[in-house]
């Protein structure tokens, strides 16, 4: 048997708990075998370091390889994407065990914990993962330690401790490092990460679709205003427009319908139908942090205006992302509240498109839209009539009994208890009835106002559906049909608009802001949310503009010599401190005050050619100086005195006196004395 | 204190000329409970030394002579059938006395040699199975021909070891051997010397040395010269940690005989060579350098004050 | 060539900078450090998640390697404290054999609070020793050098150095800590030492009281030891007696340069030596004559080191040197 390499105990320890902690965070995107594999050739490798079993032979190696990669292979479909390559490089982390033979494999298999690490931040980019982050290196680097201490090192808390130690040291030198360093774009396209379910307002709307997004308390946006935050009412963020209706789900029109040109417009690729919107007044800039939401739209005020690059604005009138949205997005939005869309009679396939209804659904609202459309007289009244409708006896519930076929009948005549979606649904559809252009749109109304930072944090819950009507001489005006059941929800938020018993069911029993009541929980919470969303804005969202404006505002001018110096400069400050701290604690202690200070006096007599020898003691010393010069007998003999009584009679009260003597004292001939 | 040193010096003076400073480390090693082992050649006043320290504190004296026939019973004392009584006696040895003389101790073999080491170490004797105490303050002057003699048995390092320091008489100055030729014989002047001290006294003394104050600064200093003769290269071995104990004792006890209540430099140089030089060994460069010699470069070698 | 007269200019400039001295502390004008082979491994890791970070524009795995960067950078600064401050002292040597592995003992020592592991001694063809100073201040290293040539040997520069805590650096030195190993001429059996010439003139018989031949009876002492009684004599009824034996001192030998002529001179001194060893392991006495040299017989430790480092040290007079040539 050939003599095999035993990595130290306390390396292969550490080893085993960095890894660990580096693949926990895969665990639930992982395919349960490879978690199996992993325990199973963990165990193996601590067999082997207990000399039980022995290392595999190479034809096992290549069966595990082959096994592996072609499950992962079968299970994922694809090797280029983002899960099967950390599935991939897991596979690797792990297989890499039962090949650690010699010290270089070892630091194969840490340079992978490195490595795996990194791909955790791929999918989760919160602060706790971060800081989890952070600890998987700690732990790495301890077991980089242990792999160079001394073999048998029996203090394995040293290592980590070290490690931790180490870690700090550099984020001083990080934080410079990320804030200078010039950040370049994607260098080449990237497989993202694909299988995340899509999150918030989906491309089609049926009853119950907004009910259920109610119910949770997922973030969607954070927005801050670059001005005042305008008030609940104000925070209609449109996210999609709905002008089909099949009977029983609103949707977005055709793309085909649309006879104007292409239906998306970006500032390098105008459009002539962005004529047809017209603003005036004053505007709100403000900045939206957005959540993966893995769907292309975007929310904005109406009616946007300037936007940030790679968005895109729809015919109807809102923002698109160029790709879905499947990791967080920064964006920034102007908007005009006081607009006028589409103020020109439309034409006839634009009235076709708004007015579309099903044949065979809804008979007797489309008959009472009639009827009631006539009594009214004008497109006002008739809103009028039906908002007066909505307010009689209806309920806004979030546990709306469920529809038959001729939905918005039974709604309107019927249940007559409905959510957002259902007043929205059935309002648009009266309004149609009628012969009145009108569509539905989605997104999210409201927003809690944070106001330790001022900005709003948007929720699932705030999701909500309105109606747009399309008035002669103004285009189309911004109607919705939940404020005349329940206003309290546009004006202040969904909660307040339930009953209390309902609004317990709004997002889940553990999410914190369920407990608002409680102050300094909802403090906290307030608190919690503020950290995060600095975190997202300042550190995720850290990008070459934000660092422009840093190294501006730092630097006065930015010129690569000046950001070199500034590295230099500070680095240099940082890895000082460090070289002190690691430095000086290897150098002899300092001698005492009072040691100092005889050896200040000893250096005194020297230069007067009276030296000390290294084994004379104080008092021989001053006896052999006050034989050779009795003028400085007294003043010797005293300081020495002080000297012993401080030095070995522990009188340390005498130091300054001792210092006092010491520089009084010299011992050079005074010829004029 | 110092004036009772100085009193008991003053009357051990009378006897022995011009030994002060022996005198004075023989009273150190006496105060700090310690053993002596005095190495000269015959004739320079060992006895003398012995018997006028056992008068001056008071103590009872016997001597030893050492000759390559002694027995260990010779010392220990032996138990004898009593006709009348019928049963077993015990005749206590020698060393059932409080200062023992045991005169040129390398003369007798290394059997005997260990009894009464043994002895010195136990505080106690064991014969024939009954174990007696040895009386309080037992203190044990062991004298010793310079080893180059013929005829010796050298004490092994292990029982050199021992005792707590190795001093020389030495010659006597002329001044003193002349008063020595002009006076009597200093032996008939013993009888005169009294009791300075009381036994109660003594053991005041003995355990106020616990109380002796050692600053950090000096014990920087010990350490310094314990670790010079570990590693110079000059030591094949350098100073146990029970001859670093005896060190620093011996200093604590040289710094209160001079009335001081706490330890100086000077305390632990002046003892060093008595204390240190018989348990540490040259290197194997047989350049013949004795302990003191050792001592000697380990003193000028180490810094007092530190750096 | 060239290589070489580098490499001489290189050790050269070495030697000046570090002179033969013992103690030496290490500080930063002996001490040199450049990134090991697991940092250049370490840097490309680094690297690459820069590269991954980058491309999906992702703060964290960028700001990851940055920390790793840093780790890079701070490493070296620990690295090279972990052989700052150090001393290391030549403390002794055990001679060799040619051909064995001689020992060296170094003292590794510092002061100050800080803690040192993993400082990895040796020479480049010797055994490498660790050296960690963990809670205490100082510790000794035994290290193992082998030898080729008899005589004093400079083990040349020993190497010091050390990749500790991340194995990213390697800081390392070449000291000349003034050490000599003697080094005794390699034992080699050859020939007989002629018995005629082993007679030395003074050989006696000594009596004394030793154990190898029973020299007769005497009376027995109290303390003597219970093994020596001679219990026939005793069951006889005559007594306790004691069995008498003595020692028998042998003959002197000489050990002769002239002995193994048929060699040449490492010849003879191998022969030799093998001799003195097979001698001092008898209670015989033994003297050595070389061309120049004369030891008087002798036993013992120091005697046999004696007799072996003159073999060591031996240099022929000019005369001597000749008729070996011839």
């Amino acid at each position: 048997m050939k003599l095999v390499y035993q990595l130290p105990r306390n390396s292969l320890a550490w080893l085993l708990v960095a890894q660990a902690a580096a693949i926990a965070p895969h665990i639930p995107r992982l395919p349960v075998w490879l978690v199996g594999a992993w325990l199973f050739v963990v165990a193996w490798r601590v067999q082997v370091f207990r000399g039980v079993w022995a290392f595999p032979g190479a034809p096992v190696k290549a069966l595990l390889v082959i096994v592996c990669g072609a499950s992962l292979l079968f299970g994922y479909g694809r090797f280029f994407g983002l899960e099967p390559m950390v599935a991939l490089l897991l596979a690797a982390f792990v297989l890499k065990l039962l090949e650690m033979h010699r010290r270089r494999d070892a630091l194969v298999v840490i340079y992978l914990g490195f490595f795996t690490c990194s791909t955790q931040l791929l999918f989760s980019t919160t602060m706790p993962a971060a800081v989890y982050a952070l600890l998987c290196v700690v732990l790495l680097t301890a077991a980089l330690i242990g792999l160079n201490q001394s073999e048998g090192h029996k203090q394995p808390l040293r290592s980590v401790q070290l490690a931790a130690k180490l870690v700090l040291q550099c984020l001083p030198m990080m934080v410079l490092l990320f804030l200078v360093l010039p950040r370049l774009g994607a260098l080449w396209s990237v497989p993202m990460q694909q299988s995340a379910a899509s999150t918030g307002v989906s491309d089609s709307m049926s009853p119950g679709d907004i009910t259920r997004l109610a119910r949770s308390g997922g973030l969607a946006f954070r927005v801050a205003f670059d001005g005042a935050v305008p008030p609940p009412s104000q925070r209609y963020w449109r996210g999609l427009v709905f002008s089909r209706f099949d009977g029983r789900r609103w949707s977005q029109a055709r793309i085909a319908g649309f006879r104007d040109g292409p239906v998306l417009a970006t500032p390098d690729n105008p459009q002539p139908w962005q004529r047809l919107v017209e603003v005036s007044g004053s505007s709100r800039t403000y900045e939206v942090i957005m959540e993966p939401s893995h769907q292309p739209w975007l929310f904005a005020l109406a009616t946007p205006r300037d936007y940030s690059t790679g968005i895109s604005l729809t015919r109807d009138f809102r923002l698109v992302y160029r790709e879905p949205v499947g990791k967080r997005l920064r964006y920034r939005v102007t908007s005009y509240p006081d607009y006028r869309l589409e103020a020109q009679p439309l034409p006839d396939w634009r009235l076709r498109q708004e007015l579309q209804l099903p044949d065979d659904f809804n008979p007797r609202a489309r008959r009472q839209a009639q009827e009631w459309y006539r009594d009214a007289g004008s497109t006002e009244a008739y809103v009028e009539r039906l908002l007066d409708y909505y307010n009689s006896d209806f309920t806004y519930t979030l546990e709306p009994p469920p529809l038959g076929r001729d939905s918005v009948d039974e709604f309107l005549w019927g249940t007559k208890r409905g959510f957002c979606e259902h007043f929205a649904g059935s309002f648009v559809f009266m309004l149609r009835a009628a012969g009145v252009p009108a569509r539905v749109v989605v997104g999210y109304l409201g927003g809690e106002l944070n106001p330790l930072e001022g900005y709003l944090q948007v929720r699932q819950y705030d999701a909500h559906a309105w109606a747009e009507v399309w008035l002669r001489g103004r285009g189309w005006v911004r109607v919705d049909p939940t404020g005349a059941v329940a206003p309290e929800r546009i004006e202040a938020d969904l909660r307040s608009a339930l009953s209390e018993q309902e609004s317990q069911l709004v997002s889940g029993v553990l999410a914190l802001d369920r407990y608002r009541a409680i102050a300094w929980l909802n403090r906290l919470r307030l608190q919690w949310d503020a950290l995060n969303y600095r975190w997202h804005r300042r550190v995720l969202g850290y990008d070459s503009t934000m660092q422009a404006g840093l190294l501006r505002q730092l630097l006065g001018e930015v010129s690569p010599l000046r950001v070199a110096l500034l590295v230099i400069g500070v680095g240099g400050a940082i890895l000082g401190l460090i070289a002190l701290r690691v430095l000086l604690k290897g150098r002899k202690p300092r001698p005492s005050p009072a040691t100092r200070q005889y050896q200040r006096f000893v250096r005194k007599l020297s230069r007067a050619g009276l030296a000390r020898a290294p084994g004379e003691p104080p008092r021989d010393f001053a006896r052999r100086v006050a034989t050779r010069r009795p003028d400085l007998e007294q003043a010797v003999l005293a300081i020495t005195d002080l000297y012993e009584r401080i030095s070995y009679a522990g009188q340390a009260a005498l130091v300054p006196e001792l210092r006092r003597s010491v520089a009084r004292f010299t011992a050079t001939r005074n010829l004029f004395r | 204190m110092e004036i009772l040193v100085r009193r008991i010096v003053s009357e051990i003076g009378k006897v022995l000329l011009g030994k002060e400073h022996q005198v004075k480390l023989a009273l150190t090693c006496l105060f700090a409970r310690g053993h002596l082992l005095i190495e000269d050649l015959p004739g320079m006043g060992k006895t003398t030394l012995a018997h006028a320290l056992a008068n001056v504190l008071g103590l009872r004296y016997n001597r030893i002579q050492f000759t390559s026939d002694l027995l260990p019973a010779d010392i220990l004392g032996v138990s004898v059938f009593d006709k009348n009584a019928g049963q077993f006696e015990f005749h206590p040895g020698p060393i059932f006395t409080q200062v023992l003389l045991a005169d040129e101790i390398n003369r007798t073999t290394p059997k005997t040699q260990s009894a009464l080491l043994e002895a010195m170490e136990e505080g106690q004797v064991t014969v024939e199975g009954e174990t007696r105490a040895l009386p309080d303050n037992f203190f044990v002057i062991a004298t010793q021909n310079p080893v180059t003699q013929s005829g010796t048995y050298p004490l092994p390092e292990s029982q050199l070891d021992r005792f707590l320091m190795r001093i020389e008489l030495g010659y006597p100055d002329r001044d003193a051997e002349r008063a020595l030729f002009k006076g009597e014989d200093p032996r008939q002047r013993l009888s005169q010397i009294s009791a300075c001290v009381t036994p109660v006294q003594l053991g005041e003394l003995q355990s106020d040395v616990e109380n002796v104050q050692v600053a950090d600064s000096l014990l920087d200093y010990l350490q310094r010269l314990v670790e010079y003769t570990r590693v110079s290269s000059a030591f094949s071995y350098g100073i146990s940690p029970r001859g670093a104990l005896a060190l620093l004792r011996c200093a604590k006890t040289w710094a209160l005989l001079h009335g001081r209540r706490h330890v100086i430099p000077e305390d632990l140089q002046t003892v060093m060579p008595s204390v240190v030089a018989h348990r540490v060994r040259d290197a194997a460069d047989y350049d013949d350098q004795s302990g003191y010699a050792l001592v000697e470069r380990a003193l000028n070698g180490v810094d007092v004050i530190g750096s | 060539m060239a290589v070489k007269y580098f490499q001489r200019r290189f050790w050269r400039w070495v030697r000046k900078r570090l002179p033969a001295q013992s103690p030496q502390t290490l500080d930063r004008f002996k001490l040199f450090i450049f990134p090991s082979a697991a940092g250049a491994g370490f840097l490309v890791v680094t690297l690459l998640l820069w590269l991954v970070g980058t491309n999906y524009e992702n703060n964290l795995v960028i700001g990851l390697a940055f920390l790793l960067t840093s780790l890079f950078v701070v490493s070296i600064l620990h690295t090279f404290g972990n052989l700052s401050g150090v001393t290391l002292r030549a403390l002794d040597s055990v001679p060799a054999f040619v051909g064995e592995d001689a020992e060296v003992t170094l003292l590794v020592s510092a002061e100050g609070g800080r803690q040192y592991e993993n400082i990895l001694l040796g020479w480049p063809d010797g055994s490498t020793v660790a050296a960690n100073l963990l809670d205490s201040r100082e510790t000794r290293c035994k290290l193992f050098v082998p030898t080729r040539e008899r005589g004093w040997m400079d083990p040349g520069r020993l190497l010091v150095e050390t990749y500790y805590p991340l194995g990213l650096m390697r800081c390392w030195t070449w000291l000349d800590l003034d050490i000599r190993v003697l080094v005794y001429p390699r034992p080699i059996y050859g020939g007989k030492v002629p018995p005629a010439e082993a007679v030395a003139d003074d050989g006696s018989l000594a009596a004394d009281h030793g154990s190898e031949d029973f020299n007769g009876l005497k009376a027995y002492r109290p303390g003597e030891s219970l093994r020596h009684i001679a219990w026939k004599h005793y069951a006889r009824g005559q007594g306790l007696h004691t069995k008498d034996f003595t020692a028998l001192v042998d003959q002197r030998l000489w050990l002769d340069w002239e002995f193994f002529d048929r060699f040449d001179k490492e010849g003879r001194l191998s022969r030799l030596c093998y001799w003195v060893l097979e001698i001092s392991k008898t209670q015989n006495e033994y003297g050595l004559r070389l061309p120049g040299v004369e030891i008087r017989p002798g036993k013992g430790l120091e005697h046999k080191q004696q007799v072996l480092k003159a073999l060591a040290l031996f240099a022929p007079p000019a005369r001597a040197a000749r008729q070996v040539a011839a």
